[in-house]
């Protein structure tokens, strides 16, 4: 691997019972600074879980495999050494911006909770709340600090949640599915702050999303995942035009294009993504694949290969692609 | 092409309970006309009032004023009870379908559920072919007759949801976001039945979505809703490739993938 990674993920597997499936099935990629990658998948293919995983945030997960962030390794760390790096280092911004923050707090306590808790005056952590809410754009921050989460409309709250991930300057940020909960006018503007605000801070994001199109607009590669497993990596600019995989292909022809009229159905995948207690043998998406093979029911699911300018994981890849 | 159903100056509003003297106008002169084996598609974003002027439509809640024509009678100032005719001919399906089937209730009851209140059966020993042959038109099997709806997946029991709304052999379906709370992989398979309906069957749909692209995909005709009015209307082909409205521009422009 490049040495500047800032994150590495080595064959992660993560399952919630001993001898139970696993859920997230032994995943490997890195992450370089500054960049942007998407993780694209179904509901149910792992992309939270594994993200969460990581961070230690799923207490009932059992986790193997090895993570290092800037050279620390985070599965197994106690919570002290963990406590340093989450929220500090690596931000997390949550789905919901309606549960995410407490109803309970004005906002202006929540931003700067993190700040005061690093050893910073109150005064300097009001004024650095003022400027945050005003670098994500909520206007007239210095009145709007002393309001509720319930006194923002959806896009603004989710402002809000990005303003409190970036309160400690994080050198990587997550975003789980930041836009799922909001409109599709606001999620524009969300999208656009989050990319923003990674360039001028130098800082990497991971975006987990099932929205093709924010992985096409706002990313530099994409993991695609299916059933616990990364099926492609890929360049984003590449994989809407030439995907590696049958996944992706078929994830792509199911979706209407606003330029299409011919009035033809719409091509799709048969079938439903497969539950972690039924995963198929061989490769997971063989039962729904066009392409499939006796040889891709034999086995384990195939490792990822590096094949043109990314990596897939279908046995027949250099044939179809 | 005969009129299924049409609004004339439809206008609704929600008193506040705790303001009885404000009011939110959800919906305000709309004009709609659906034909017959028409499918139709209301855009806007959340709070523009299209899940209301669904509900209106199908007359689950009472309008303030104007008129909803459904095949040349007004049906606007009808109570419930005189009503009733005319449920069996406009359905509706719901954007969540895992809270709009009854969790209590196998899927072969919750199918033949309309089809005993409403009477499309002449000799009720046929149900269980007759359920069986919807079931099957929506892709389902007979082994999932006797199936509750917690054993499906999401696609699944939107299927549940369509074959309930055809059971009764409808006129005119009214669908609320079908595909927002399902998978992209089932998405396409959801919007191929529901045109396939409106090919065999001349079924006039009026498909309700914030997703631009299905929409240009499924429906003749779009109408753009903002702040519960409608804004812009016409062809998807002209409204799509030349958006008058700045409205329709930014929505268009907030969809990806073209």
């Amino acid at each position: 691997m490049i040495k500047n990674n800032i994150l590495n993920l080595e064959s992660i597997s993560v399952r919630f019972s001993p001898h139970g499936p696993d859920v997230v099935d032994d995943i490997s990629f890195g992450l370089e600074k500054g960049e942007i990658v998407g993780i694209a998948g179904e509901s149910g293919s792992g992309k939270t879980v594994s993200m969460l995983s990581i961070l230690g945030l799923l207490p009932q997960a059992i986790v193997k495999g090895s993570v290092k962030f800037n050279g620390t390794e985070l599965i197994g760390a106690k919570n002290s050494i963990l406590n340093k790096i989450r929220g500090k280092r690596i931000g997390l911004i949550l789905q919901n911006p309606f549960t995410a923050l407490d109803p309970m707090l004005n906002i202006g306590n929540q931003i700067s909770e993190g700040l005061i808790a690093d050893g910073c005056s109150m005064d300097k952590a009001k004024i650095q709340a003022i400027n945050l809410l005003n670098e994500v754009g909520v206007p007239s921050p210095s009145q709007r600090i002393r309001d509720y989460p319930h006194q923002f409309s959806g896009g603004m709250r989710q402002r809000i949640v990005i303003a409190i991930a970036l309160s400690q300057n994080p050198e990587l940020l997550i975003a789980d599915e930041p836009t799922t909960a909001l409109d599709v006018r606001i999620q524009k503007q969300v999208m656009e702050l989050i990319k923003r605000q990674c360039i001028n801070r130098g800082m990497s994001l991971i975006l987990i999303t099932h929205d093709l199109g924010l992985i096409s607009n706002y990313t530099d590669r994409v993991l695609m995942m299916y059933a616990g497993k990364i099926v492609e990596d890929s360049p984003s600019q590449k994989i809407f035009k030439d995907p590696l995989h049958p996944y992706s292909k078929g994830l792509l022809d199911c979706l209407p294009k606003l330029n299409d009229y011919n009035n033809d159905f719409l091509t799709t995948i048969s079938g439903n993504p497969p539950q972690p207690n039924e995963f198929p043998s061989g490769c997971r998406f063989h039962p729904r694949c066009n392409y499939s093979k006796i040889d891709c029911q034999k086995d384990g699911h195939p490792p990822l290969i590096k094949y043109k300018w990314g990596r897939s994981g279908c046995i027949r890849v250099s044939e179809l692609f | 092409m005969k009129t299924i159903i049409e609004t004339n100056h439809l206008r609704k509003e929600f008193v506040l309970s705790y303001f009885p003297k404000r009011t939110i106008l959800a919906c305000d002169d709309i004009n709609i006309k659906i034909k017959e084996g028409e499918v139709v598609g209301i855009v806007g974003e959340s709070g523009s009032g299209k899940s209301t002027l669904a509900l209106c439509m199908s007359k689950l809640i009472q309008i303030e004023s104007g008129k909803i024509i459904f095949e040349n009678k007004d049906i606007s100032a009808l109570n419930n009870k005189q009503m009733r005719p005319f449920r069996k001919n406009i359905q509706l399906i719901f954007q969540d379908p895992y809270s709009s089937l009854n969790p209590r209730m196998k899927v072969k009851d919750l199918i033949a559920e309309g089809i005993k209140i409403h009477k499309v059966l002449d000799d009720i020993n046929k149900m269980d072919d007759y359920v069986l042959n919807v079931l099957e038109k929506v892709g389902l099997s007979s082994n999932d007759l006797n199936k509750f709806p917690k054993d499906f997946s999401g696609g699944q029991r939107q299927r549940i949801a369509i074959a309930r709304a055809l059971a009764v052999e409808p006129r005119f379906m009214i669908c609320d976001e079908p595909v927002s709370a399902l998978d992209m992989s089932i998405q396409a398979q959801i919007i191929n039945l529901l045109k396939k309906l409106n090919n065999e069957n001349n079924l006039s749909i009026l498909f309700i979505s914030h997703d631009l692209s299905v929409v240009n995909f499924l429906c003749d005709r779009v109408y753009v809703m903002q702040n519960g009015r409608i804004i812009e209307s016409g062809k998807c082909i002209e409204i799509f490739n030349n958006p008058k409205e700045l409205y329709t521009k930014e929505l268009l422009s907030s969809s990806y993938l073209n």
